[in-house]
């Protein structure tokens, strides 16, 4: 090779040498696990706690900022603010006072910009040695955090528990009441976008169990939660010796008629189930009603894997749902018992599910097989993977 | 307060560490095959709940969710409110399958 | 088998009773005859058992048994051998906001006297601010809105005026005192206000107005003449003490609506306290307190002789102080009654005050400080009200400062009382504002020991003694009866 050819390689395969070391590192993920007085921080490559903060209370639910550089951890009467980054709590926002007794709801959501709280309060009032209390309205306040004090609040539809973000709609949040409300936090202004208690004419009236929100901040910003219908019909999910149709959702009274033949009969008796949707909105607030096809179980919360393609539903199950289709196509007993949150890691290939126990099961996502368990300190509800 | 036998508070702090005083729970052998009242084996109304079928008619399941059953709805695990009045009640049982022998019952008057 | 020990504590022998002081809680109990001997029986034998200890208690039926033990261990104190904590973990202030509830305001630098042993003039390099300056309305307004805005839960706030010598800049004084009532008024709270002052500006004007606006006023005074004008001097080297007496008389004969009181620094004569303490309330303070002088210089500091001297002066004192209050009679003496309030609320602190916790010094240039003593100190500025917190540098002292750092503390029995010391005397004779006075240390602990042997006098003979003194301390009553046979609990949130 001529000299002037060799250095010229040589140098390109410096460069390349140079730039690759100069590569952006791989982005990571934590899972962020506040329980009882400790908040848990999980390194997802090796499933392992890696730092414990701590605090002494209660937790009932955590949310994450957008750019995921802060996490906000709630109890009854606290929130908590983590900076990811530093990965330490850096301040608290107390509301509670003995004249001004505020709960907050559950479900606390963060504005897009990262300045604001908004949240459900529930609020009694109470003067000094006046023994009368002045309970209030529900209330969605919007608490700006750079001020630390509210700065607007407004009447919130009765039995509101908790405000969901809304990823590509900064105007709106989800405000979780006896229906799904869409609130308009400039005006105030209350929608009803879906009937759960009080049902749209022909729909089913629903149930939902206590709001969890499973969302991580970088993903496709769709919340999913489990309903169930509470009426007097059952869909058959498996005929046995019934005759009836697999899939078909008869009245109860013709349920029990066909299930009572059969038994009588000596034959094997039909399984069957109310009815049960995942309720699927997305960044801008639109609700789809995905009804489990196949399957019936109880489950606290859901979460949608980052493709979009599945669903995990957790409580003492762990199911693996088609987004297209509803059916389940694979199920695991939770042997170590009940979970309440469900999350992913951001390549969709493993599934967490805790806290509680206090432990967190790890499983493979393409398998549905556990592969590993986190023990925890304390029991929680709550958790979020961020990734970094 | 029960009169306290051997110490008496004198000062805020020694009166505080007493008011937490309350009755021990002795242990008991639990049989949990046998539904003996639902307070007693986690698993919530069971009278109510045909388990290990679909809980219908309950709002929550087993298990674990003792945290669940205070807080919110606290119905049959007859745990201390802990919104308003027993905000530390969580410290009692940081974990309930590890630390259900702490419960005891909580007396305010 | 979980094996047991006696908790690290003291025993008091007071009226023919005996207490226990439980040294980690700061928790005061009496004990019964019984308990007393079950416990100093098995201090000595070390650890052991429940087996074992129960079946020492041979004069009580078995079901007594366990319930005395069940009692100790409620009461923690008897602890686990092996150490474990039994209570969950504090939260970090460095971690937590902290709501502010007292700025202490510089409402000027200006002084009109030269006090040899002041700290302020021994503060060296102190930041550019021409030292004189005197603090703007402007400055005044925005710290009276920062005290606001992070007081964050908390109803009742404190406003010190500070200085130099404040009353020169009264102007300020008064423009903060009406806005900050209206402010807090619209805010759903409530200031109240403070004032330290070398008495020689004492109007007639200013004497209603402090009276009329419910100001706690402190004056700076020495003692006897002889001993005041030793160090307290004007510019000129003239003595003070005949310019400050009429206006002090003056201040103290009319009606004030809030107690005036002395502080006394000790420099010199540390054997005449008490003389001193009685010329003081005998002019009409309620109270008077006194605080060996914080100094580098060696001789203006305390010798051991002298500060033994100190020592015998502060026993004779408490000694009548618990005889007076026997008989429902108040002594004066702040010193004490700080230490007995202190152990009747038994606030277990993780600081030894509240400086860079819910109290800074604000100095006429809005700039923020740990405590008036640090103001000027570029390496305590904790930020500006303008622009807020410095929270990097806030959160870098509240974890130092936290008294798990302090080593020498660890196992000394007074640490719940002492908690190291004020950062400021640490940092001017230890060399770092993060140490715990060493200097003090013994001093302290004998202090102590005087202080928790009043405390349990008083408790024997006259209870209710001390709820009144933690009352005019500002604490609410214990609603707790210290009857036996009342019933009910407070149950305040922390």
């Amino acid at each position: 090779m001529k000299p002037l050819r060799k250095k010229t390689l040589f140098l390109a395969v410096t460069l390349l040498l140079v730039l690759g070391l100069c590569a952006p590192a791989a982005a990571k993920d934590y899972l962020y696990v506040p329980c009882s007085n400790y908040l848990h921080i999980i390194d997802c490559d090796t499933d392992t706690v890696v730092k414990t903060l701590s605090y002494n209370d209660y937790i009932i639910g955590a949310v994450a900022s957008d750019d995921g550089k802060r996490y906000y951890v709630n109890s009854w009467r606290s929130i908590y603010v983590v900076d990811t980054d530093k990965q330490q709590i850096i301040d608290r926002y107390e509301f509670w006072t003995p004249l001004n007794m505020v709960t907050v709801g559950p479900a606390v959501a963060v504005s897009a910009d990262g300045k604001y709280l908004y949240m459900i309060w529930m609020v009694t009032k109470k003067k000094m040695n006046v023994p009368k209390l002045n309970v209030l309205p529900h209330q969605l306040v919007i608490f700006d955090m750079e001020k630390g004090r509210v700065v607007k609040n407004f009447e919130a539809p009765p039995d509101s528990n908790g405000v969901i973000s809304l990823k590509d709609d900064p105007d709106h949040v989800l405000v979780m009441a006896q229906d799904v409300f869409k609130m308009n936090v400039k005006t105030g202004e209350f929608e009803k976008i879906k009937g759960i208690l009080n049902p749209e004419e022909g729909q089913p009236g629903l149930n939902a169990l206590t709001l969890i929100v499973n969302k991580s901040p970088g993903d496709h910003g769709l919340f999913s939660g489990p309903t169930y219908a509470g009426e007097d019909r059952l869909k058959v999910l498996d005929p046995g010796d019934s005759g009836m149709e697999p899939g078909t959702v008869v009245d109860q009274a013709v349920y029990v008629q066909a299930m009572q033949k059969v038994m009588m009969a000596g034959g094997k008796p039909p399984v069957g189930a109310p009815l049960m949707f995942y309720m699927i909105i997305d960044g801008k607030g639109a609700v789809r009603m995905l009804e489990a096809a196949d399957h019936f179980a109880p489950f606290y919360s859901t979460v949608v894997s980052p493709d979009g393609k599945y669903l995990y539903a957790a409580m003492d199950e762990l199911y693996k749902v088609d987004m297209k289709t509803g059916q389940a196509l694979a199920f695991d007993h939770l042997e170590r018992g009940t979970v309440y949150s469900v999350t992913t890691t951001a390549d969709g290939k493993k599934v967490y599910a805790g806290p509680a126990g206090p432990d967190l099961v790890v499983y493979d996502a393409e398998t549905m097989k556990q592969i590993g368990m986190i023990p925890l300190k304390s029991d929680g509800a709550a958790m979020t993977r961020i990734t970094k | 307060m029960k009169k306290s036998k051997g110490l008496k508070a004198v000062n805020r702090r020694a009166k505080r560490l007493e008011e937490r005083e309350v009755f021990g729970m002795e242990e008991i052998d639990i049989m949990t095959g046998m539904p003996i009242g639902c307070t007693t084996i986690f698993d919530t109304g069971w009278e109510t709940n045909p388990r290990p079928s679909t809980p219908i008619g309950n709002c929550v399941s087993s298990a674990r969710d003792f945290t669940t059953c205070s807080g919110p709805c606290w119905w049959p695990a007859q745990t201390p409110d802990a919104i308003t009045n027993f905000n530390g009640f969580h410290n009692q049982c940081l974990a309930i399958e590890r630390d259900w022998r702490n419960l005891n019952y909580v007396i305010k008057r | 088998m979980t094996k047991y020990k006696v908790a690290e504590h003291k025993t008091i022998r007071a009226m023919e009773r005996d207490f226990l002081f439980l040294a980690a809680e700061k928790a005061i109990f009496e004990m019964d005859r019984p308990t007393r001997d079950l416990l100093g029986r098995w201090s000595e034998a070390g650890e052991r058992t429940r087996e074992e200890v129960t079946a020492w208690l041979v004069d009580l039926p078995e079901a007594e048994r366990a319930e005395l033990f069940e009692g100790l261990l409620q009461r923690r104190a008897i602890v686990p051998a092996n150490g474990a904590a039994p209570h969950g973990p504090y939260v970090n202030a460095s971690e937590a906001k902290v709501p502010l509830k007292t700025l202490i305001l510089h409402v000027t630098e200006a002084c009109n006297l030269r006090c040899t042993y002041c700290y302020q003039a021994e503060a060296g390099e102190r930041e550019a601010s021409g030292g004189k300056q005197a603090m703007s309305r402007e400055v005044a307004q925005q710290a009276v809105d920062f005290l606001l805005e992070h007081s964050g839960p908390l109803e009742d706030l404190v406003i010190v005026f500070f200085g130099g010598e404040p009353l020169l800049n009264f102007e300020v004084i008064r423009f903060v005192v009406d806005l900050a009532t209206e402010k807090a008024r619209e805010a759903g709270k409530r200031v109240s206000f403070a004032l330290t002052t070398n008495g020689t500006v004492l109007t007639d004007e200013i004497a209603r107005f402090l009276d009329e606006k419910h100001i706690g006023v402190t004056v700076s005074m020495d003692g006897v003449q002889e001993v005041h004008d030793r160090y307290r001097r004007f510019p000129d080297g003239s003595p003070s003490y005949e310019i400050i007496l009429p206006k002090v008389k003056a201040l103290l004969e009319r009606p004030h609506s809030r107690p005036v009181v002395a502080r006394v620094t000790v420099a010199e004569q540390a054997g005449r306290v008490r003389e001193i303490l009685r010329h003081l309330i005998g002019l009409g303070f309620l109270e008077a307190g006194f605080a060996p002088v914080t100094t580098g210089h060696p001789e203006f500091q305390l010798d051991e002789a002298a500060m033994d001297q100190l020592l015998e002066e502060f026993k004779g004192l408490a000694a009548e102080f618990v005889e007076a209050a026997k008989e429902g009679r108040f002594l004066g003496f702040s010193n004490v009654i700080d230490l007995l309030v202190s152990f009747h609320q038994g606030e277990v602190m993780n600081y030894p005050c509240g400086a860079g916790l819910g109290l800074f010094s604000v100095d006429p240039e809005g700039r923020l400080y740990l405590c008036q003593r640090f103001t000027g100190q570029a390496d305590f500025r904790m930020g500006d009200i303008f622009e807020g917190f410095d929270r990097e540098r806030l959160a870098r002292f509240r974890l130092e400062a936290e008294i798990s750092n302090k080593q020498e503390c660890k196992e000394c029995w007074a640490r719940t009382i002492c908690t190291g010391g004020c950062y400021h005397e640490a940092c001017v004779r230890e060399g770092s504002h993060l140490k715990p006075n060493l200097h003090y240390c013994a001093w302290i602990r004998k202090w102590g020991e005087v202080g928790l042997q009043a405390y349990c006098e008083i408790a024997a003979e006259r209870p209710e003694f001390l709820d009144m003194l933690s009352m005019s301390r500002g604490y609410p009553p214990q609603t707790d009866g210290q009857v036996e046979e009342k019933g009910g609990s407070s149950n305040e949130e922390e």
